[in-house]
């Protein structure tokens, strides 16, 4: 056993090895940061470097890219109001509210945080307890899914707190884009009026870029424009002091369990584990108040969760060779091209590998911190540009980052389309993020309803049988009807009282 | 009233949007296929709470009284359009020859007058990204029908 | 920050101008002069990215050009065959398109291509799909798989990794081909990845996919689509042993490079020629191994004529899997 640490930790403390785990992470948090380049997009620029590497460095590097790009996102989310990877969108919703008061600093400086503690303790968990989580993990059928993704959505009522129907209004629509394309059951074309190009679907970065990010370049374009002010205050990360982490240490303990949890859980993800840890923290902080105008538990529940996921995610790939998202997949490839057969037997025949692996991704979380500081300093510079070149520098991104998502032109004219239409509902007081989140929980959302409808055999009811996802189904129509209650009630008193 | 007619109308579009939508999949389902194998079983769900929800929206809209309106709404039209020239022209003309373009005409309308920042810019980014995309990373993005260099 | 601007964009300018020259006294006038672009139509980093990314150096090589892999999503794949259908035939973009864009998918859906779009270039790879069950399962030979099902209709689930796949059709094939069809149920899952989940939890009890799959899962085949037995894997029974009628005996997941109809015949045959030589390096069969992709050459005549009877035969499949 401790040979084998030993072994591992020779295989990190090569000059290759270090610089692979600084480069990565660097590079993973500058691609993230960009708006419209997501992990996905940042894993294939890398993937081509690996293929002639030697096995544990090709391995760490996709690891330190992956992780880097997760907490790359948040800076942009902050700072921009863009979330440089879908899986930062929640971030957005009290980061950048934060930024505009001009505290964009210490926004960034939680979210670091709360993305350092997330991803140490997936990575933990992960070494720990990876082939017992991943037992447990096979308890979540699709019928449990669908409990879980059905509170997911619930998220929408946590986030449209302004105008209420607005915001159900908002997350339908996003439900109705996921459908676009060929059905997940039967393959048969959905909404494509015909047109090929439609079978595919929408791309969920191209609509998240689109409402996000060019939509903001519209409205700041129809606003006036201030000629020579910074286009947000921001002079570099503020950490947190320890005082002020009195009361929100649960918090990140939730946003960390459910990141972890979710990230095990196959084809669900870092923006469910987002949206999730995001609508339980409003339901339970002591803060929930302020959420949405800028409170810190907002960013600490999205960012705790998001960057659990790379651990947790990690989970099924290491224990039963089942890769729990797409970039694991990709990592489960390059172990394949390495000589190592990914799979049950995967940590008891490579221990040495497996422990390096371990060893890497501390190190990478370890290092967000300092990298994320040196980044937001080489941003800074940047944001004091004048307001003209920043948009026009978005706008030139966005499409670079679009264009290369999946290589298919189309998605610029759904970008476009996207940042139009919401333009015209942002001016009218729809919230964008419901729809984002319609868009990231639908597809999975009709998928395990069906299949769970497929395993009993067309059967609502036998959906209740399982008690894991009663519970689910219960909370989340709970969360979903209370706020709805309370607003009628008040709207009720209020004319009363008039 | 031209804020209520902004106001009402979006919403409106979306009613009428969802409303065609569901005659295009038909109001209720004819085929008698287990809601599992329906394509269509799910967009109903989605589409019939979207009807609803709308309609309250509407509803609200008209109401309500005031609104924002107005800014700079032709700006941000030109800005408009030229992201639409952008999609089009990017796989026709080239990354580079559209990017600088559309630089040059969004600093224009932005405010910015002096020719050489301008071009400075209009040059530099997208030129520094085929750069880094084409000849770099050999990941390359469109190029223009002149040459495969940029 | 305006001067930085002007720096790295004269720098790009400089490095293009260099680039340019390099390039043009390369070799001027003759194929190919510039690189040639592999159209993967997946995402990076699945199976199919791999192996092209794996065979894009010996490729390159073999052409003595440069070549460079680009990804296209979408649609299983349909997106970049029918971006590729509309392209000009210059043999500077190839893509590597499996059984499913090329035969299948063309024939259940409406997309801007068809048989006679392509110019097949050379196969690669063809791997026989075979049919998988947990390896914890009480499932020991094909035999009592027909007996638990024929007594059972109705009660037993195979998964797939989405409608239409080779994953998909593989199921249809034996289930079919043994005239059991009706008495199994599909259950499509979004990806490979969730359907093992599925069968290591219990929800589905059959799979069909390539060797690959049993490197990661728990997993035990139970019958090969194969002309013959296996090699290494002697006490596998073939589809047509198990009593699975033909054509729906052999079903192989197979791929291989297409350009746009119309490609000039010389510049075809030389592809094709590079294309063998890359395919028989020992450098790309060694990473070919190690992905467990079984590859087999054909010349640009030879695919020709195999794709055009696949078309045909796939037919069969489409009509028994209600696609």
């Amino acid at each position: 056993m401790l040979s084998t640490f030993g072994d591992s930790l020779a295989l990190l403390t090569s000059v290759e090895a270090i610089l692979t785990l600084i480069l990565g992470t660097m590079l993973g948090i500058i691609l993230g940061a960009l708006p419209g380049i997501g992990s996905t997009v940042a894993v294939a620029i890398i993937l081509p470097f690996t293929l002639g590497m030697s096995q544990a460095p090709a391995v760490l590097l996709l690891l330190a890219v992956y992780a880097g790009s997760v907490y790359g996102g948040s800076i942009s989310a902050i700072l921009i109001n863009t979330p440089g990877t879908p899986q930062s969108a929640a971030t957005t919703f009290d980061g950048y509210p934060m930024a505009q008061r001009g505290e964009a600093g210490r926004a960034l400086g939680w979210a670091t945080m709360a993305s350092v503690a997330g991803g140490i303790v997936s990575v933990l968990l992960l070494i720990l307890a990876a082939p017992q989580l991943a037992r447990l993990a096979l308890n979540f059928g699709p019928i449990e899914t669908f409990g879980l993704l059905l509170l997911g959505l619930t998220c929408i009522v946590a986030v449209s707190s302004g105008d209420m129907i607005k915001g159900l209004i908002a997350g339908a629509l996003g439900l109705l884009l996921a459908m676009v394309g060929g059905d997940p059951i039967t393959g048969t074309p959905r909404f494509t009026f015909g047109d090929f190009r439609l079978i595919a679907g929408f791309d969920l970065l191209a609509i998240v870029i689109g409402v996000f990010a060019l939509s903001e370049v519209l409205l700041r374009v129809s606003e006036k424009l201030s000629g020579t002010a910074e286009f947000v205050s921001f002079k570099g990360i503020v950490l947190p002091r320890l005082a002020e982490w009195k009361g929100r240490l649960k918090g990140l303990a939730k946003s960390i369990a459910l990141g972890c949890g979710i990230g095990v859980l196959p084809g669900t993800g870092a923006a469910t584990a987002a949206f999730v840890s995001y609508a339980e923290a409003r339901r339970s902080s002591p803060n929930s108040g302020n959420f949405g105008k800028g409170e810190p538990d907002g960013i600490i529940a999205s960012e705790g969760a998001n960057n659990a996921v790379t651990g947790g995610a990690l989970v099924p790939t290491m224990a039963l060779g089942i890769p729990g998202d797409a970039v694991t997949a990709v990592m489960l490839a390059t172990l394949t091209l390495h000589g190592i057969t990914p799979g049950v037997r995967l940590m008891q025949d490579n221990p040495t590998l497996i422990g390096a692996i371990f060893a890497g991704l501390m190190v990478i979380n370890l290092l967000l911190l300092p990298l994320g500081m040196l980044a937001s300093a080489m941003a800074a510079p940047l944001l004091r540009m004048r307001e003209a070149f920043m948009l026009t520098a978005i706008t030139l991104l966005c499409f670079v980052g679009v264009y290369f998502v999946r290589g298919n032109p189309f998605d610029l004219w759904v970008m476009v389309a996207a940042g139009i239409s919401g333009f015209i509902l942002r001016r009218q007081g729809f919230p964008m993020a419901p729809l984002v989140i319609g868009m990231v929980l639908g597809p999975t959302l009709e998928m395990t309803l069906r299949q769970g409808l497929i395993i009993t055999n067309g059967s609502f009811g036998a959906f209740f049988a399982s008690p894991i996802a009663a519970t689910l189904i219960v909370i989340a129509i709970a969360t979903l009807c209370w706020p709805l209650l309370s607003a009628a009630r008040g709207r009720f008193r209020s004319r009363r009282g008039a | 009233m031209t804020a209520l007619f902004e106001r009402a109308g979006v919403t409106l579009a979306l009613f009428l949007a969802s409303g065609a939508m569901m005659a295009s999949i038909g109001w209720r389902d004819t085929t008698g296929m287990p809601p599992a194998f329906s394509p269509e079983f799910f967009p109903r769900i989605v589409l019939s709470v979207l009807l609803v929800l709308t309609a309250l929206g509407l509803a609200l809209e008209l109401a309500r009284k005031g609104g924002s309106s107005g800014g700079q709404i032709l700006r941000a039209a030109v800005l408009a359009a030229a992201m639409v020239a952008f999609a089009w022209a990017m796989t026709r003309l080239g990354f580079f020859l559209t990017g600088a373009g559309f630089s040059v005409l969004a600093l224009l309308l932005l405010g910015l007058r002096n020719p050489l920042v301008i071009g400075a810019f209009a040059l530099g980014v997208p030129g520094a990204l085929v750069g880094l995309f084409n000849h770099v990373l050999i990941m390359p993005l469109p190029t223009s029908p002149f040459s495969h260099m940029f | 920050m305006i001067s930085r601007s002007i720096s790295t964009g004269l720098m790009g300018a400089v490095a293009a101008a260099g680039l340019c020259l390099t390039a043009q006294t390369a070799q001027a006038g003759e194929f190919p002069e510039r690189a040639i672009n592999l159209i993967v139509p997946f995402n990076a980093g699945g199976g199919t990215d791999l192996l092209i990314r794996g065979f894009a150096p010996h490729f390159a090589e073999a052409i003595g050009g440069q070549a460079f892999v680009s990804n296209m999503a979408g649609g299983a794949g349909t997106v970049a065959a029918s971006a590729l259908a509309g392209q000009r035939a210059d043999g500077y973009q190839l893509g590597y398109f499996s059984i499913t864009i090329a035969t299948i998918q063309p024939q259940i859906r409406e997309v801007p291509y068809g048989l006679d779009s392509w110019t097949p270039v050379c196969a690669v790879a063809a791997s026989p799909t075979m049919f998988f069950v947990a390896a914890d399962s009480p499932f020991q030979s094909m035999d009592d798989v027909v007996t638990a099902v024929r007594d059972n209709p109705g009660q037993y689930l195979y998964g797939s990794s989405g409608p239409g796949a080779i994953t998909h059709l593989s199921m249809v094939a034996a289930f079919e081909g043994l005239g059991l069809s009706d008495h199994v149920r599909h259950l499509p899952f979004q990806g490979s990845g969730p359907a093992m989940q599925g069968m290591a939890a219990g929800t589905i009890q059959f799979f069909g996919d390539t060797e690959l799959l049993m490197q990661g899962g728990d997993l035990r085949p139970l019958m090969v689509f194969n002309a013959e037995r296996l090699e290494h894997l002697p006490d596998l029974p073939t589809a047509r042993e198990v009593g699975v009628q033909a054509p729906l005996d052999e079903l192989y997941l197979w791929g291989g490079l297409f350009a746009p109809a119309g490609l000039d015949q010389a510049v075809r045959d030389q592809l094709s020629e590079a294309c063998r030589v890359a395919t028989e390096s020992d450098g790309f069969r060694e990473f070919a191994d190690r992905t467990g992709t079984v590859l087999r050459y054909m010349d640009a005549d030879t695919f020709d004529a195999f794709y055009r009877e696949a078309f045909g035969a796939a037919s069969t499949l489409i009509e028994a899997s209600g696609l």
